[in-house]
């Protein structure tokens, strides 16, 4: 291996490493950068609407010769600081027993970083550890970095992104209204039993190829990365090598009822060792179909989100299997924003399972129902800080899940408080 | 299993069937054919969302981040709006302000919302409109005809400095907006605006010739950039566009016009304000009677015409129509009379030019103390596309 090889291979790895959280998060920095409120990008941050996806889909760029930090407002820094904590309750039980119970106030999450633009073409997002507490107990987070080159050849087609990977969904798990862990998206899914824990919420490391026409109306990303990241035990973050690819067409009805439809088609294949190294490389396979609807008024929609997909994982990547494993996901999310300030938004996703990895387990192991529901009041201090309240509860059904095989449902109600800046 | 069962050809076939069909849909983008009345009521919800925080609440642009926006934000309450395809003065077409809302204008802190949906666009303009009493008062306006384009020729890029020189070099100066009065020039609001750098290819709007063109004719409401519609032919605008073309990498500029930017002319003909060496003089008091000559920024059809004595003055009253400023044709007065000309006009900003006095109701005064017999005849820089101009004569 050449030393620039090495060199590039720790480079993303180091960034690899840093994966292990995709926080969600809104950039007060921008709308310090460009004097716009968060509401301007966000449907409820970290939520883009259309805007807002243009601008991401740009580099963070507005294109209107403006986009240089020099550029700016003299006090503008592009670092932003974001930060949730509040009371949690949870509840874990069986058909016949409570199995944990508990309130209080975690740990919450504590996050600084920085997107900076570089010249006409070189966009970066940056971060830094906040260290919480000292001592063995302490606190360590970084927001994962990557590095975009914009527009290869003047082309908005041809955009390049290394590093920490989001991948293109409607919702991004690094895009959710919400902290709370339970009722999560169906992407969030795992088999199982599978010795890999990849989902299509994770942030990976890896390259990003991604573009677009003018207005976002059209757009493709296609993702080459790790599903493992930088495994210690693994030669460099290519011993799982993966790919996705998602293609979205937007149809702007311009109906007093319909005023935005989008569809998107998304595929991936990754892999996973069953080994030691690299050599014994099985496959997970994800494919599906996401629509979204925007009802009645652009700026203060009902979006509706509706998503199918199936996913196998190879026998081999779970132990005792004797057969592929197969489930199908369903999810359909509705989001209303009565206010500019306030958004109320539902979730339900199923998760079926098709084919069992291992023929003894009952009919319904596996599957999961997950419900969500809760409200984000966002309360705008000023360009450069925002505060919000998000109350939501969620719940997760799982069938044969509990150790006595009676269903398993595990309820959290959490209420955060969060600040940007 | 094998792996080489993922990949089969079937799961390929289907990816395929599904994704050609989105990939082969032409865009789907909605683009109103008539851009017909938006709803207010809901483009207020709009505007709350994307606008607010530099036009602010009342649309008077003192939004939030008005202080550090370039320049800043629109003043709704006038019904002024820069960018239009109407008359100089006119109220802009809906068609005028969707255009700037889906584009933005380029160099400024104003993005390009032609990715929210188009109907959120026109319910955002009912609502500027709901801002300024001229959208009910006044009738809609006609836009100005574009004939076709005359051919970029060298020769009419020449042609076109010639005009440039002695209409739009005060401000312009070679191009890059180092003109005389670039310095001064402000807009109706009293914020500093300084003339675009035309060498750059682009300007906050204008990318092609047909932008240009409807600029250079329509003019720029409330600032110094008059509509010269009334001024010049349409042949004769089209060689100034085809000057300004020759400037920078303009989207379609060709050879014959860079080869006219090779050739260096920019020197202004006739003696003109560019040229003229009127510094030296000492101002003299006027010491006998003042005459008032009001300016309104409005097409002059029987220009102003006075006579005074030596050692009297001239006051020039802004009475609307924007900033105005009084300069002479250096080759309009009588011989030897720029230097004593140029002494008597306070604060000049250039060879004859006088400052830019912006509100209703300044005035700005010379005196023809010491200046010999002969003719005068003055013009306002900001409104010389318009033809306000008119004739001193010193008896």
């Amino acid at each position: 291996m050449t030393t620039v090889r090495r060199l590039v291979f720790a480079i993303i790895g180091i960034i690899g490493i840093t994966v292990a959280s995709a926080p969600a998060h809104a950039v007060p920095a921008f709308a310090r950068k460009y004097g716009m409120k968060c509401t301007a990008c966000h449907e409820a941050w970290p939520v883009l609407n259309s805007f807002g996806r243009a601008f991401r889909d740009n580099g963070f760029r507005f294109n209107t010769g403006r986009d240089d930090e020099v550029l700016t407002e003299p006090a503008y820094w592009p670092i932003f600081a974001w930060a949730y904590n509040g009371y949690q309750w949870n509840e874990t039980k069986s058909s016949t027993h409570v199995l944990n119970e508990n309130g209080g106030v975690p740990s919450g999450g504590y996050f600084i970083g920085a997107y900076v633009n570089l010249g006409a073409h070189v966009s970066l997002r940056i971060f830094a550890p906040l260290l919480i507490g000292a001592g063995p107990t302490s606190l360590v987070i970084a927001l994962p970095g990557w590095i975009r080159y914009n527009r290869f050849f003047g082309s908005s087609w041809l955009n390049l992104r290394v590093g920490s990977i989001e991948q293109d969904l409607p919702i991004a798990g690094a895009r959710d209204f919400t902290e709370n862990s339970v009722g999560k998206t169906a992407w969030g899914y795992t088999i199982p039993g599978s010795v890999s824990s990849y989902s299509l919420e994770s942030e990976v490391p890896g390259f990003q190829l991604d573009g677009h026409d003018r207005w976002s109306i059209n757009r493709y990303s296609l993702s080459f990365f790790s599903n493992a990241g930088a495994q210690a035990t693994h030669h460099d973050i290519w011993s799982t090598p993966s790919a996705y690819l998602h293609l979205t067409h937007m149809f702007q009805l311009n109906r007093t009822f319909i005023r935005d439809v989008e569809i998107g088609l998304s595929g991936t294949l990754a892999s996973y060792f069953t080994g030691k190294d690299s050599t014994a490389l099985r496959m997970q396979q994800r494919y599906g179909v996401d629509f979204q609807q925007w009802l009645f008024h652009d700026a203060l929609p009902l979006h509706l989100t509706e998503a199918f997909y199936q996913g196998r994982d190879q026998a081999a990547l779970i132990p005792g299997a004797t057969a592929d494993g197969v489930f199908n996901g369903y999810m359909l999310q509705a989001d209303y924003v009565p206010t500019v300030q306030l958004t109320i938004f539902s979730r339900a996703s199923f998760i079926t399972t098709q084919q069992h990895a291992i023929a003894t387990q009952p009919g319904a192991f596996g599957n999961e129902n997950l419900f969500l529901l809760g409200f984000k009041y966002t309360y705008k201090v000023t360009t450069r800080f925002e505060a919000a309240i998000e109350p939501s509860f969620g719940l997760n059904v799982q069938p044969y899940a509990a150790k006595d095989g009676t269903e398993l449902k595990t309820l959290q109600f959490y209420v955060p408080i969060e600040v940007v800046f | 299993m094998p792996t080489q069962r993922f990949f089969r050809l079937k799961t390929l076939g289907l990816g395929l069937t599904c994704a050609l069909p989105m990939l082969l849909l032409a865009s789907s983008t909605y683009e109103p054919a008539t851009l017909g009345a938006g709803n207010a009521g809901s483009g207020k919800h709009v505007y709350q969302r994307y606008c607010i925080q530099c036009h602010g609440q009342f649309g008077d642009g003192n939004g939030e981040s008005a202080n550090w926006t370039v320049p800043r934000p629109r003043d709704y309450r006038q019904g002024l709006f820069k960018f239009r395809s109407t008359p100089y003065g006119s109220l802009p077409l809906v068609s005028d302000l969707y255009h700037t809302i889906t584009y933005g204008l380029y160099g400024t802190s104003m993005p390009p919302f032609g990715s929210i949906e188009p109907r959120a666009r026109l319910d955002v303009i009912a609502y500027i409109m709901t801002f300024s009493p001229r959208w009910q008062n006044e009738p809609r306006p006609t836009p100005i005809e574009i004939p076709s384009e005359t051919p970029a020729t060298t020769e009419s890029a020449i042609r076109g400095k010639e005009i440039f020189a002695h209409n739009c070099a005060s401000c312009h100066g070679d191009g890059t907006g180092n003109g005389p009065l670039a310095k001064k020039t402000i807009d109706a609001w009293g914020n500093a605006l300084p003339p675009a750098n035309l060498t750059r290819g682009r300007t906050k709007q204008e990318v092609t010739a047909h932008d240009i063109y409807r600029t250079f004719m329509t003019g720029l409401n409330g600032t110094p950039m008059a509509g010269f519609a009334n001024k010049l032919t349409s042949d004769q605008a089209w060689d100034v566009v085809h000057y300004v073309e020759s400037l920078g990498p303009w989207k379609e500029s060709n050879k014959a016009l860079q080869l006219a930017a090779s050739q260096n002319y920019m020197t202004a003909p006739g003696g003109g304000p560019m040229n003229a060496s009127v510094a030296g003089g000492t101002a003299v008091a006027a010491t006998g009677t003042t005459t008032k000559i009001a300016l309104a920024g409005t097409i002059s059809t029987d220009p102003p015409e006075i006579d005074i004595h030596p050692g009297d003055a001239v006051t020039f009253t802004n009475d609307g129509g924007g900033p105005h400023s009084i300069a002479f044709y250096a080759d309009s007065i009588p011989a030897g009379a720029g230097v004593q000309l140029q002494a008597n006009m306070p604060n000049t900003s250039g060879p004859l030019i006088g400052p830019v006095f912006s509100s209703e109701g300044d005035s700005y005064t010379v005196s023809f103390a010491n200046m010999p017999k002969g003719t005068y005849i003055f013009y306002c820089l900001p409104h010389l596309g318009v033809g306000e101009r008119g004739k001193i004569v010193v008896q």
